[in-house]
């Protein structure tokens, strides 16, 4: 396994970490632009430019998107369980992926991406079943699309130039729909955290 | 001509309708003519040309050109049927948001740049979705369904992905037999099948209408296909072994497909129960995904455009009951079919083409689909099932037929009307005519706002019936092969044989358009 690519694999998961547990929506869409630029580039063997170009230029528009509901936003509550937490789980979530690598044979790609992949998963759980604060979710949404992809990479190998283009419109797309949502909510109740009367009864 | 112009035309738009959302009008317009374009570039699709994009073919099918010319038609006259609600341009964005991610879906022999396809389509309808509410928009049921469809799309990814080290070795059936559980979950899910329903339930509330018949049929319709062509490799060689799998998602099926139309029938909300006879509809497209038999995916492509066209045809109708009652409340529009008899017309077509009759290519593909997949009395009891959903359908029409309340009586005519004077008439000079002409425009579509929706929606009741007959080629373009039989269709480097191997980009970076020789084996007739 390449050092480089175990190397490039921490960098996104530590991104990740990032992008779930800071209270500052800038620090968070930092984090998450280096989840959404690096994680292409985790697999072996690398893509080829144009894609792995589409996929930076969709991480960076994605991250301008979310950024503007942000910069009008207060501070959200950030990660429920801390950052501390959070690393635990995304390691645990790596050392799994690299350790299993495949199933039944190993995987047509490096296994840090399975790691990379198991850990982003694990970061987006506790976004997901967030269901007030929508950045958080949000950012949840973009780790378990990033994460199946990586997952998918290192098991299959080295997505297409049209998968690569599929992602980048995924990307973007999410970026849309996520600052749009944040922008409504900033709207209507001038913070991140969706109105009482709308929070689905638990 | 390949698929690729029908792409570009979705794309650009859907991207300019976005772009005039400030000036309803306008996008409206913009819209219904790039639905135009999208049709005029579906019916120049060249029956199995292939363009390569990145060394990667999107092959043009049959079955393919037939859906995206079928939705193309559909999205139209969504289009024209919302704008009585006020919401043409934002459904007619949607609807193109939606198209480009079906037409990829459909042409990729690449099951994961499928599944990222639909989610695209997903994620944009529902984004556009959120644009259309000026108010208190639904914030938690939108982001509800962003969580569901990508975690669908994130574990049929995966699924895929786990057997994709095995080819070429002989399987262990519990491994596949995983992937095969995690594909079929993941449809199920964005089918909204039952009990993975929760995320669609408050759907109707938060976009608009017309949207919901695009994120609830459309798209899982295309993932099921790709998922389909998928099975019909790994999975099928080996379906002795996913038994108990098997047996789940049967179970999943016959959930849905009886308790869904139970849900339907005690709705009072025409759009509820419009969702809900959606998702009963989609338990008999989860019967497919039990039958692990290429034999049986014709009849499971057929069922799934069928699907998708009449449950279109139901949104429209109730989207056109709500534009032209005022509201979308049963018990308030009794006696709306006597009002508007093009509706009642068009909501019996809408039955028809989605239970079928004796002789119909339809009902042919819905009984074999249950006769492969259930076998002793319980094929019976699944087959008296099937027909569940005209209980709905019956109560929505008893109502219909009822006297008339004060809601139908006040409803906008469906008999298409004059104004009673032209301002054109009378105006002089370039700009007074202009103005003149506009305001004539406005009389004419305020007077025929009920007869244009309604005869849009017969329209589109009309195709579903014709589908549902076998019309426009329906039953053979769904008999043809998927995208990845092709011999052109070469697959890319997406699933290399060693990791040593290095991937092949395509020496011309730019999209090269092939016909492949002598078409598909079952090239569908012209429409």
């Amino acid at each position: 396994m390449s050092p480089w690519l175990v190397a490039l694999a921490v960098v996104v998961v530590t991104g990740g970490v990032l992008s779930v547990s800071a209270r500052d929506g800038k620090l968070a869409t930092v984090g998450l632009l280096a989840v959404l630029a690096l994680a292409p580039l985790v697999a072996s063997p690398l893509p080829d430019v144009v894609a792995a170009s589409a996929r930076v230029v969709a991480a960076a528009l994605a991250t301008y998107l979310v950024g503007i509901p942000l910069r009008s936003a207060p501070p959200t509550r950030g990660s429920r369980i801390g950052w501390p937490a959070e690393a635990l789980a995304a390691s645990a979530g790596f050392v799994a992926g690299v350790t299993v690598g495949g199933f039944g044979a190993p995987g047509l790609g490096p296994a840090a991406g399975v790691g990379a992949g198991l850990a982003l998963i694990a970061l987006a759980v506790a976004p997901l079943a967030e269901t007030r604060d929508l950045l958080r979710q949000g950012l949840g949404l973009f780790l378990l699309v990033t994460g199946a992809e990586l997952v998918r990479s290192g098991l299959a190998g080295t997505p297409s130039a049209l998968e690569a283009l599929a992602l980048a419109g995924v990307v973007v797309a999410l970026g849309a729909a996520v600052a749009l949502l944040a922008t409504r909510s900033v709207a209507t109740t001038g913070d991140l955290e969706i109105p009482r009367a709308e929070r689905p009864e638990r | 001509m390949s698929i690729l112009p029908f792409c570009l035309a979705a794309l650009a738009g859907g991207a300019l309708v976005v772009g005039l959302r400030a000036r309803p009008a306008a996008a409206w317009l913009v819209g219904l003519a790039a639905l135009l374009l999208a049709i005029g570039a579906g019916l120049s699709i060249a029956p199995g040309s292939i363009v390569r994009i990145g060394g990667m073919p999107l092959v043009a099918t049959p079955y393919a050109r037939l859906l995206v010319i079928v939705l193309s038609i559909d999205g139209l006259l969504l289009g024209l049927t919302a704008a009585a609600t006020g919401g043409g341009a934002i459904v007619a964005a949607g609807a193109l948001a939606a198209l480009l991610g079906v037409g990829f879906a459909l042409a990729t022999p690449d099951p994961t740049a499928g599944i990222w396809a639909v989610l695209g389509g997903s994620v944009a309808a529902l984004a556009v979705g959120l644009l259309g509410d000026r108010g208190s928009a639904r914030l938690a049921a939108v982001t509800a369904s962003l969580k569901a469809v990508a975690l669908a799309a994130a574990v049929a990814t995966i699924g895929v992905a786990i057997v994709a080290p095995l080819s070429g070795t002989s399987p262990d059936s519990a491994i596949v037999g995983l992937a095969y559980l995690g594909v079929a979950l993941a449809v199920a899910l964005r089918f909204a099948a039952i009990p993975l329903h929760a995320w669609a339930s408050r759907l109707g509330d938060a976009i608009p209408l017309p949207l919901v018949a695009v994120v609830l049929a459309w798209l899982p319709a295309a993932l099921a296909s790709v998922a389909l062509d998928w099975l019909a490799g790994p999975v099928a060689s080996i379906a002795p072994g996913v038994g108990i799998e098997r047996a789940l998602v049967l179970a999943l099926a016959l959930a849905t497909i009886g308790l869904g139309a139970v849900a339907a029938w005690i709705q009072d909300d025409v759009a509820h129960a419009t969702a809900y006879l959606t998702i009963a509809d989609a338990g008999v497209a989860l019967l497919a995904l039990v039958i692990l038999d290429p034999a049986g995916l014709a009849s499971a492509r057929f069922w799934l455009l069928g699907l998708a066209v009449s449950k279109t045809a139901l949104v429209a109708w109730a989207v056109a009951a709500e534009g032209t009652f005022g509201t979308r409340w049963l018990p308030d529009l009794s006696g709306w079919a006597r009002r508007s008899p093009a509706l009642g017309i068009a909501f019996a077509l809408v039955a028809l083409a989605t239970v079928g009759w004796p002789g119909s290519p339809l009902l042919d593909a819905r009984l074999e689909l249950v006769d492969r997949s259930v076998e002793g009395p319980l094929a019976w009891l699944v087959r008296l099932g099937l027909l569940a959903v005209l209980a709905s359908y019956g109560r929505i029409a008893i109502v219909g037929l009822g006297p008339l309340g004060a809601a139908a009586a006040g409803g906008l005519r469906s008999r298409p009307e004059r104004p009673p004077s032209w301002a054109l008439s009378t105006a002089t000079g370039a700009r007074d005519r202009l103005t003149a002409a506009r305001a004539d425009g406005r009389a004419v579509w305020d007077l025929n706002q009920g007869a244009v929706t309604a005869g849009a929606t017969l329209v589109a009741a009309i195709l579903a019936t014709a589908i549902a007959a076998g019309a426009l080629g329906g039953p053979s373009a769904a008999a043809g092969e998927g995208p990845g039989a092709s011999p052109s269709a070469s697959a890319g480097p997406s699933a290399p044989a060693s990791p040593s191997e290095p991937a092949s980009p395509s020496a011309s970076a730019g999209p090269t358009t092939t016909a492949s020789p002598g078409g598909s084996p079952a090239a569908g007739a012209s429409p």
